[in-house]
């Protein structure tokens, strides 16, 4: 079941929220206990075969949470179950998402004939097992909320976040369901807003883009030889404009379903392609992915503590991996390591530069750089093999050309009506492809995002759990008509193709 | 704005635009888009040809494999019956061909249903083909549809083919300026291109292939399409039947409706196999193709609808298509329509 549905929308969240505020008076046990069971029937709309493996690893995870608290704090014991909790958990992962990659590359370094196992991805796996790992580590650091079994159930497979994040903490998120939530106007108003948003952002915006993206990529990956430079640009930007707004979306739908039940989670977006540095790019870009690489991977690698040496060495080390989680490839890695390298550049040049005040010419020069970096390294990202992104980047660096006939035909479909031209009037594909990124650069640019569209002052300035209700909801009136528009947009656009899956589900 | 005024005026914003949406939809039909436009005119023709016949009459329903496949000239003078091609266009709705025909069945009078195998597997959704050809000539489909049917078309129609809709209405003039055709045409404006089309040649087809074309002055006074001479060697699909066959629950009830219909008002309904190319795919795969088209008859038998053809009676060499692999030619038909002179 995806947000971007009918089911979703019309039928499966108003059944879950009619229940959800039916059995309040019954207190936050039973409200968390329908987000449970809700969420559970949530991902078996996506795939009933899976839900004995999300359920044996809640199970698996919640008894090793237990007996780690049971245990004296970081006692011998204690360590030994977390190691063996975290190790189970990265073999199900290792064996589902990377055991075909590492066939696949045994047998082409080795001449091996190992047969591929061709294992179907469970949906949400990357997430739910750093949710739990987080859970456990910090269980095993004292700082667990000792949730009982249906808050954790609820906390680890609540559905707004189930399949692509945000990764949900712990101490944020439970305590809100410890205590409960009424049915209250200043929840829902912001989340109906919210959700709007994102259902544009995704079938309007990102479709249109990735419908771009698709097309020259899937050129690309096919050997095709007749791609310009013009083609190679288009679609690197395209598909830079499909990520972030099929993220973003994701992320405002996910904010705004869960606001509708009166629980905050946290941000995973706030204006990426803003960011004047790839530093600050990391703390707009799938926030809590950062956090949470930040908080267990590179802290526990040491961070900065031993050196400037070591700490770039553990940043390339925590973005190889953070490429890896995206996707067991050749073409994730490299994304991640040219990060890691993006990162060490920013941090020598910090460094270099000291604390030189910025000017707004050295913000905008450093916005522009950055967006650039992004950009080429998106190209690794999305492309089918290393060999298609470098050729996807060459032709990015050879001479100024017009955009091919093939392409030029594929944008005009996607972007012009057929009555315009059947109208005869005269339209230049490239000037529709220069108009079509510059209308993305403007939203990603000039634009404010979806929370500071609804909240005056934003409620994740607090620490989650204990932020107030969202009284402070925006006064201005421009957000009736737009969020309307786009809802009722967004359910016109989605009769035109079936609803596109989102890209990170495939992460 | 508080909140609890946002949430209200959200929902009746919303629900205010949906309505009036509604209400304004069928301003959109008739705007000239891209469609085929000829099976106006030849839905017209067809409806007069069949109407103007005296019951007992022979009606042929299906979408183009009818069209092209079944010679009613041939059948007419060889079993002494009416018989009209009321074949249209396999993009077509099966309710569609149903309605079409119910228009001018009368008592005493035989149905002769051929259905395209994708109208078993297929459920009741418009698609963006057929809603496309509702918005451009055919209105009345539109107006005449039950508040349900309305409702359901309306979600069905993409945005993107609104704005299409729109312009094309915005611009009609410079559209129809350069696409001449581009407009439902009335009854008498069809009749007229009709007679005059075939004014020397109505009894027989034209020798050369050259007169083809899909246009309703291409149609003889039975309905069947003309001049289908030669062959493109156009490649075999498989019809859908290599892999296992599922019916659609919808296409059976619309199926079974119809019957229950022919039966109300005294018309013998059967039904039959359209034709299949015995080429490629399809020779390849033969087992799972008669068996699929065993479960098909099986199936409709079970129904209690009698079924006039056995798998056998349906495969034609390659030479025998037209353009495309549902598309009998010239000889092709001649074959098809001698198999059926004494089924009928």
């Amino acid at each position: 079941m995806l947000f971007n549905s009918y089911t979703f929308i019309f039928l499966f969240l108003p059944i879950c929220l009619i229940a959800y505020y039916a059995v309040f008076r019954f207190g936050p046990r039973a409200q968390v206990s329908v987000l449970a069971i809700a969420s559970l029937v949530f991902y078996c709309g996506w795939d009933l075969r899976y839900l004995p493996l999300l359920l044996g690893s809640v199970l698996l995870n919640f008894v090793a949470g237990r007996a780690i608290a049971q245990c004296n704090k970081k006692s011998r014991m204690a360590k030994l179950i977390l190691i063996f909790a975290i190790s189970i958990n990265l073999l199900i992962l290792g064996y589902y998402k990377y055991a075909d990659f590492f066939i696949q590359n045994i047998n082409a370094a080795f001449g091996a004939d190992f047969n591929v196992l061709h294992i179907i991805l469970p949906l949400g796996i990357s997430f739910f097992t750093f949710t739990q790992t987080a859970f456990l580590v910090d269980t095993y650091s004292g700082k667990s909320d000792e949730p009982n079994l249906i808050q954790y159930l609820a906390f680890v497979t609540y559905f707004p976040h189930l399949i692509a994040g945000p990764i949900l903490h712990h101490h944020e998120t439970i305590p809100q369901f410890q205590r409960g939530a009424a049915i209250k106007a200043c929840w829902m108003a912001p989340g109906i807003a919210m959700f709007a948003i994102g259902l544009f952002k995704k079938v309007v915006i990102a479709d249109t883009f990735g419908a771009i993206a698709r097309t020259i990529f899937n050129s690309y990956a096919s050997g095709a030889q007749t791609l310009t430079g013009a083609d190679a640009w288009l679609g690197a930007l395209a598909y830079t404009f499909q990520l972030y707004f099929d993220f973003s979306a994701y992320c405002d739908m996910a904010v705004g379903a869960s606001l509708m039940f009166g629980i905050y989670i946290p941000l995973n977006f706030n204006s990426p392609y803003k960011a004047v540095s790839i530093i600050d790019f990391w703390r707009r870009w799938h926030m809590t992915l950062s956090r949470y690489l930040r908080d267990y991977l590179y802290i526990a690698l040491g961070g900065n503590r031993r050196g400037n040496y070591r700490r770039y060495q553990n940043l390339i080390i925590t973005m190889l991996i953070g490429g890896l989680w995206h996707g067991a490839g050749w073409t994730f890695i490299i994304w991640g390591g040219l990060h890691g390298l993006y990162l060490i550049i920013n941090h020598l040049w910090r460094a270099i530069s000291g604390g030189n005040r910025e000017t707004a010419v050295g913000r905008w020069a450093g916005r522009l750089l950055t967006f650039l970096c992004v950009v080429v390294a998106w190209v690794f990202f999305r492309s089918e093999s290393v060999s298609s992104a470098v050729s996807m980047l060459s032709a990015m660096a050879s001479a100024p050309q017009s955009l091919s006939p093939a392409v030029a035909k594929t944008v005009l479909e996607i972007m012009v009506p057929q009555a315009l031209i059947d109208a005869g009037f005269q339209v230049s594909a490239s000037y529709v492809a220069a108009a079509t990124i510059l209308i993305g650069l403007l939203i990603v640019w000039a634009c404010r995002n979806a929370q500071e569209l609804v909240f005056k002052k934003s409620p994740w300035d607090f620490p989650l759990e204990q932020a107030p209700e969202p009284e402070d909801w925006t006064a201005r009136k421009m957000l009736l008509p737009l969020s309307s528009a786009a809802f009722l947009v967004g359910l016109a656009a989605l009769i035109a193709a079936p609803p596109g899956e989102f890209l990170y589900f495939n992460f | 704005m508080s909140p609890r005024s946002f949430v209200l005026s959200f929902c009746a914003l919303s629900l205010i635009t949906l309505l009036a949406y509604a209400f304004s939809f069928s301003s959109i039909l008739g705007a000239p888009l891209a469609a085929e436009y000829w099976l106006r005119g030849t839905s017209l023709v067809k409806l007069k040809l069949a109407r103007d016949v005296e019951s007992p009459k022979v009606l042929f329903v299906g979408g183009s494999s009818t069209l092209f496949s079944i010679d009613t000239a041939q059948l007419s003078m060889a079993t002494g019956k009416s018989a009209i091609n009321m074949g249209l266009h396999a993009g077509l709705p099966l309710k569609y061909h149903f309605d079409f025909a119910k228009k001018a069945l009368r008592h005493g009078d035989t149905v002769v249903v051929v259905p395209e195998y994708g109208y078993y597997r297929r459920d009741l959704a418009n698609t963006e083909w057929f809603i496309n050809q509702v918005l451009a000539w055919d209105g009345e489909y539109y107006r005449n549809a039950s508040a349900k049917e309305k409702a359901k078309f309306i979600i069905d129609t993409p945005g993107m083919k609104i704005v299409d809709a729109v312009l094309s209405d915005i611009f009609s003039k410079r559209i129809r300026e350069k696409f001449t055709y581009r407009y439902p045409v009335t009854e008498d404006e069809a009749l007229k291109v009709f007679q005059a089309g075939w004014n020397n040649v109505r009894a027989k087809n034209a020798p050369e292939r050259r007169v083809f074309q899909y246009y309703f002055n291409n149609i003889n006074d039975h309905g069947d399409i003309n001049n289908t001479v030669g062959s493109d060697s156009p490649k075999t699909s498989g019809y859908g039947l290599i892999e296992g066959f599922a019916f659609n629950g919808d296409a059976l009830s619309e199926i079974a409706n119809f019957k229950e219909y022919c039966d109300s008002i005294g018309v013998k309904m059967v039904m039959g196999f359209a034709p299949i190319m015995n080429d490629g795919v399809v020779k390849n795969n033969i087992t799972a193709i008669t068996k699929n088209m065993d479960g098909i008859k099986s199936k409709m038998t079970s129904m209690g609808i009698i079924f006039i053809d056995s798998p056998g009676d349906v495969f034609f060499d390659q030479k025998y298509f037209f353009d495309t692999d549902s598309h009998l030619n010239i000889d092709g038909k001649k074959l098809r329509s001698h198999d059926l002179e004494r089924k009928i």
